[in-house]
């Protein structure tokens, strides 16, 4: 851009050396439109600039520590005019570690649509937000920088800790069936006394007939016991994100024996609870992308010093966090 | 996405056609061209649309092009004679139009009627030949300029198909920059035309350069706002006349005085300038004074009449030009007047003391001026401002009565003032006594003297040879009283043989019919003069030769004055008097010729003055007549050269060789300040003449043009020989083939990189990589890879891995070529 002022500042300084040389109107209108190129300039590159869109979107939704994850500075211009040179600065916060960083962005529009991506490997976990700070065009002179209209301010990237070997539970005795709720098909059933409303289908004739008086089946169901994964969101960084690693590989595992689960963890501050049922892959996704976006202070209020949860299990940190 | 390179290519095809027509009405308007107006505006159209559509096609051009200039030149060559003789035209228009304006061009004219008609005075009715020679020659050059045209438009294709801004912007420019330098515009349509293409070519360049094909999409946008643009200021701003600001004025004002002041002399004799001021170096070998009426000097002083105003003078003549002493003797005059600083001066310059008398009276005196009989006088003033004189050195009066604040002697050669400082007050004396007041007081002796007898008698000594040979033929009656006298020593002997006394042992002469004179017992025939044996007979001494000095130096300057301007010599005043041809002696030619002006009286004098040993100098300046009410402009006619002679115990003495010369000035008589019909000049369309030694090659000295000559009569065999000249020719069938060679060079390449074969291509791609580290790209470690599995594994290598070699190859050229260019910006 500086070469560009320059030219042009040479090219007005021989326009008015033509005007002081040349004495005839030639060098008057020479003059007067060489002064009034930077506007043109400006008024032609409006189009394309009023025109223009510019978002940040994530390549991904998620990646894992150590794999390559990042942006993409997104161009879309309706008109279709290029754009020669656009520069933007993106902001990048890590909602977990609290990091934050900038990177500058160069590209220019050829034709209705551009992009550059911004990737690199995540070393951290976390929620990542990035931004579009800024982003300006340069006019078709490149003289001066406008800006563009931005879109979709922000984009998220959660980079979540290895999954750990899954840990097996500790086991509990076993609590008991209870009438399965809606009924339905089952080995194990009660029979009981009718009551209105009960399907009919549900009715055992034989026992029935014995006893002179409506007795129907009770479908049984053994009772089941709700895991409550335990952690504490503060400590060392990397002790927390181990932590959390071991919880999603424990969260997996449950998962894949379609064991609903819950989590809990105190918020370190405050120590309000913040508990996750969850009953499937995008509810833990839910859980883990809450848990990477609060900040991880070193010191806090653990889970453990507020009511007691049962069936809880806490995950300790390995490297010294409090169990 | 298909719809976009027919948009881009009407885009170009729209820009191309508004250059054409831009550059045609431009060239025909410039240059006063009279065409076929159908004609000429339907070639425009074809070949705008014609060429804009050819340049747009995607893989068709490489056999069109050629195609194209096949056929051109075809059609060219079997209708040679058309063009030629409209080459003639066109040629000749564009000359005259310079002509028009820049003295000294010749006016041309064809000689040949166009083909196909009779000659002038042939034909039945030489009326109606007359018309048709007309409209034929019309249609000639309407032929030539379709037919140049057409290559011109081919060209101009390529480059706005390209959106190159700088290309585009010198070849619509070149046709009409002859005519805009000699300030001849084009019609205000044509200038229309050309800065809305211009303003749109330049608008959409950068697009063009980073988005391709694609960068065309911003044309519309661009043109109507150039359009629009220049249609404001036209309509806003005066479209014909001379309509320059004030502001420009006087900034080209500034500017061109500041360059007439400069002393480009030092440079070489090329820059010394001839009889327009005074300069450190005085060339002799210009035509003649070529003056353009500019105002060199104002003047403003009490004491009205004609005054000297000094700049320079000049010490060693070279037979070609006047130039300063050399670096050896300035030292040593450097030593000697910083001796002598702060003692009686050494009236180098024409300068004054005060001394007082032995009544203990207060009286100025000077080199030049000693006061008869006694009394106080008081110095008269003069301011001077150098407008535009050159030099580098102030303008001054004889005799000064001191040195302004500012001022110093540049030695004893010239006085200079401050940087940026143009205007001076100076007191001076102005009322010279005549030469026989003058009597030496003794003082002025020294080692400045010395110094000046040492090198103010330089005379080559051929010239010295010449110049004692021309005196003895035109010295006449004069040389009678001469008596063969012609050094100081001459005229020493000479006295004592007047003042010796009778008797044999002594001088005396005897008239007998035939006349001898017999000294210390020889007789000398003196019947036809003074014999030299006689004379180089007579004993002398040193002091006597020193006592008679001033008187022969009176003597003599008065033999000089009177060979040069009287009618022994023979010159007469000649102010177009011509260079001496090349290798000759100034001065010989001079008295060869017998014509001559201020220059040339004035270093013919200085040097017979030092033939005849009285030191003499050149000096250069103006003459300036101050009316009555002391305002005067000088101008640049008024430049002048006269000679400054010493005078043993005065100094340096001025005295004017040059027969009637009385200066000019001018200045209103009745009132004061400077006139305001001054002889400064306004600030002129034609281009100003920068400081040259010689002025222009016409025998007259003003500027306006001659009568048109015609060219050599050559009948038809001149139109024949006319046309465009293999010099024209050959540069513009190089520009084309380097245009397809290069072209095909880069085919080639995307054909290699794009083949079926992979592997090939993969290599290719890794040899072009590696040209590209000659300028600073460092070697790809993945590019090579592939290369080596290329060429050396028996894999065929995938459609992706080419595609990543050739990104590489791509992402590496450009960085190159950024770094190259000084980085994005």
């Amino acid at each position: 851009m500086v070469s560009h002022w320059i030219i042009y500042i040479l090219t007005l300084l021989s326009a008015i050396a033509f005007r002081v040389a040349y004495t005839g109107w030639l060098a008057g209108i020479v003059l007067a439109f060489t002064a009034l190129l930077p506007l043109l300039g400006l008024l032609v590159s409006l189009p394309a600039v009023l025109g223009t869109r510019a978002g940040l979107a994530a390549l991904q939704e998620e990646v894992e520590r150590g794999e390559q994850g990042g942006w993409e500075v997104r161009l879309t211009s309706a008109p279709g005019l290029p754009l020669a040179r656009v520069k933007g600065k993106v902001r990048l916060a890590n909602l977990f570690t609290g990091e934050s960083a900038g990177e500058r962005v160069k590209l220019s529009l050829r034709g209705q649509r551009a992009g550059k991506e911004l990737s690199q490997v995540q070393e951290q976990c976390g929620l990542m937000e990035g931004r579009l700070s800024s982003i300006w065009a340069v006019d078709c002179l490149g003289l001066f920088w406008l800006p563009l209209r931005r879109e979709g301010r922000t984009a998220r990237l959660l980079v979540l800790p290895p999954a750990a070997p899954a840990e097996e539970l500790p086991r509990q005795a076993h609590p008991g069936v209870r009438p399965r709720p809606g009924g339905g098909p089952g080995e194990d059933y009660d029979p009981r006394d009718y009551r209105p409303g009960d399907p009919l289908n549900t009715v055992h004739w034989k026992l029935s007939a014995k006893r002179d008086e409506l007795i129907v089946r009770e479908t049984l169901e053994d009772m089941h016991i709700t895991p409550v994964l335990l952690f504490d969101h503060f400590g060392p960084r990397r002790a927390v994100e181990e932590v959390l690693g071991r919880l999603r590989g424990m969260g997996e595992m449950l998962l894949s024996q379609d064991r609903p689960f819950a989590v809990a963890w105190a918020q370190p501050v405050t120590g309000e609870l913040r508990r996750f049922e969850v009953a499937d892959e995008r509810g833990f996704r839910a859980c883990l992308r809450a848990a990477l976006a609060e900040p991880v202070p070193e010191t806090g209020r653990s889970v453990l010093d507020g009511a007691a949860i049962p069936n809880a299990h806490f995950l300790a940190s390995e490297r010294g966090a409090e169990g | 996405m298909r719809k976009r390179p027919v948009f881009a290519a009407a885009c170009n095809t729209l820009l191309l056609l508004l250059a054409l027509a831009a550059v045609a009405e431009g060239f025909v308007s410039a240059y006063g061209l009279e065409v076929v107006p159908e004609w000429l505006w339907t070639g425009v159209a074809l070949a705008g649309v014609g060429f804009g559509v050819l340049w747009a096609l995607p893989k068709y051009k490489r056999y069109l092009v050629p195609g194209f200039l096949g056929v051109w030149g075809c059609f060219v060559l079997k209708f040679w004679d058309v063009p030629a003789w409209g080459e003639v035209s066109v040629r000749c228009h564009v000359v005259n139009t310079i002509a028009a304006k820049v003295p000294g061009v010749t006016w041309l004219q064809p000689v040949a009627p166009p083909p196909g008609v009779p000659g002038v005075g042939e034909g039945a009715f030489p009326a109606l030949t007359a018309i048709a020679r007309e409209l034929r020659g019309i249609q000639c050059v309407t032929w030539w300029m379709l037919a140049v045209g057409a290559v011109y438009a081919l060209l101009l294709g390529w480059v706005v198909a390209g959106g190159r801004f700088i290309p585009g912007f010198l070849m619509t420019l070149a046709p009409i920059l002859p005519a805009v330098c000699v300030t001849e515009a084009p019609s205000p349509l044509g200038v229309g035309l050309l800065l809305t293409v211009w303003g749109t070519m330049a608008l959409r360049s950068l697009s063009c350069r980073t988005a391709g094909k694609r960068g065309a999409a911003v044309t519309p946008y661009a043109l109507a706002a150039s359009a629009l643009a220049v249609a404001m200021v036209m309509h806003l701003l005066p479209v014909e006349g001379r309509t320059q600001g004030a502001w420009a004025s006087q900034i080209r004002e500034d500017v061109i005085q500041g360059a007439y002041r400069l002393d480009l002399s030092r440079l070489g004799s090329f820059f010394g300038r001839t009889g327009s001021g005074s300069t450190e170096y005085v060339s002799l070998s210009g035509n003649g004074p070529g003056y353009t009426g500019r105002t060199a000097l104002r003047v403003h002083t009490d004491s009205p009449g004609k005054h000297y105003l000094r700049g320079w003078s000049s010490d060693v003549y070279t037979g070609r030009s006047w130039e300063p002493l050399g670096r050896e003797a300035k030292e040593e005059l450097r030593t000697i007047l910083e001796q002598e600083d702060g003692e009686e001066p050494l009236l180098k310059m024409g300068e004054t003391i005060e001394y007082w008398n032995e009544q203990g009276i207060r009286q100025p005196w000077s080199s030049i001026y000693i006061p008869v009989g006694a009394g106080e006088e008081e110095p008269s003033f003069m301011e001077v401002e150098n407008v535009s004189a050159p030099g580098g050195a102030l303008y001054y009066p004889y005799a000064l009565a001191g040195y302004p604040q500012g001022v110093e002697a540049g030695l004893d050669s010239h006085l200079e003032g401050e940087r940026g400082v143009y205007k001076y007050s100076f007191e001076f004396y102005p009322n010279y006594a005549l030469w026989t007041d003058l009597i030496s007081t003794g003082t002025g002796e020294g080692p400045y003297r010395d110094f000046v007898y040492a090198n103010e008698l330089q005379v080559p000594e051929e010239t010295r040879e010449l110049l004692m040979a021309w005196l003895d033929e035109s010295v006449g009656e004069l040389g009678v009283s001469l008596m063969g006298v012609r050094s100081p020593e001459d005229y020493a002997r000479l006295l004592n043989l007047m003042i010796s006394g009778d008797g044999d042992d002594g001088a005396y002469i005897r008239v007998t019919g035939e006349e001898y004179y017999r000294y210390k017992g020889v007789e000398y025939d003196i019947t036809h003069g003074l014999p030299r044996e006689l004379l180089d007979a007579v004993e002398i001494t040193p002091e006597e030769v020193e006592t008679y000095r001033l008187n022969y130096a009176s003597l003599m300057t008065a033999v000089v004055d009177e060979v040069l301007t009287g009618p022994e010599g023979e010159l007469e005043y000649d102010a177009a008097a011509p260079a001496p041809p090349a290798g000759e002696d100034y001065v010989a030619h001079f008295l060869e010729t017998k014509r001559g002006y201020c220059m040339h009286f004035a270093t013919t004098a200085t040097l017979l003055l030092r033939s005849l040993g009285v030191p003499a100098r050149y000096v250069g300046g103006y003459v300036v007549n101050v009316p009555r009410t002391g305002y005067a402009v000088v101008p640049d006619r008024a430049a002048h050269a006269w000679v400054e002679v010493w005078i043993d115990g005065v100094g340096w003495y001025p005295m004017d060789f040059t027969p009637g010369f009385e200066g000019e000035g001018t200045g209103p008589t009745e009132s004061g300040e400077f006139a305001e019909t001054s002889p400064t000049p306004e600030p002129t369309p034609s281009p100003s003449p920068t400081p040259t030694a010689a002025p222009t090659p016409s025998a007259a000295p003003s500027a306006t043009p001659t009568e048109k000559p015609e060219e050599e009569p050559g009948g038809p065999s001149e139109v024949e020989k006319a046309g465009l000249s293999p010099a024209v020719w050959g540069p513009l069938l190089g520009l084309l083939g380097a245009v397809l060679v290069l072209y095909a060079l880069k085919k080639r390449r995307i054909g290699k990189l794009r083949g079926p074969d992979t592997n090939a291509a993969v290599l290719y791609a890794w040899k072009l990589h590696r040209r590209l580290e000659k300028f600073g790209c460092s070697p790809d470690g993945r590019l090579e890879e592939l290369g080596k599995k290329a060429k050396f594994s028996q894999h065929t290598l995938t459609g992706e891995e080419r595609s990543e070699a050739l990104d590489i190859l791509e992402r590496d050229r450009r960085r190159t070529f950024r770094r190259k260019r000084g980085g994005e910006g």
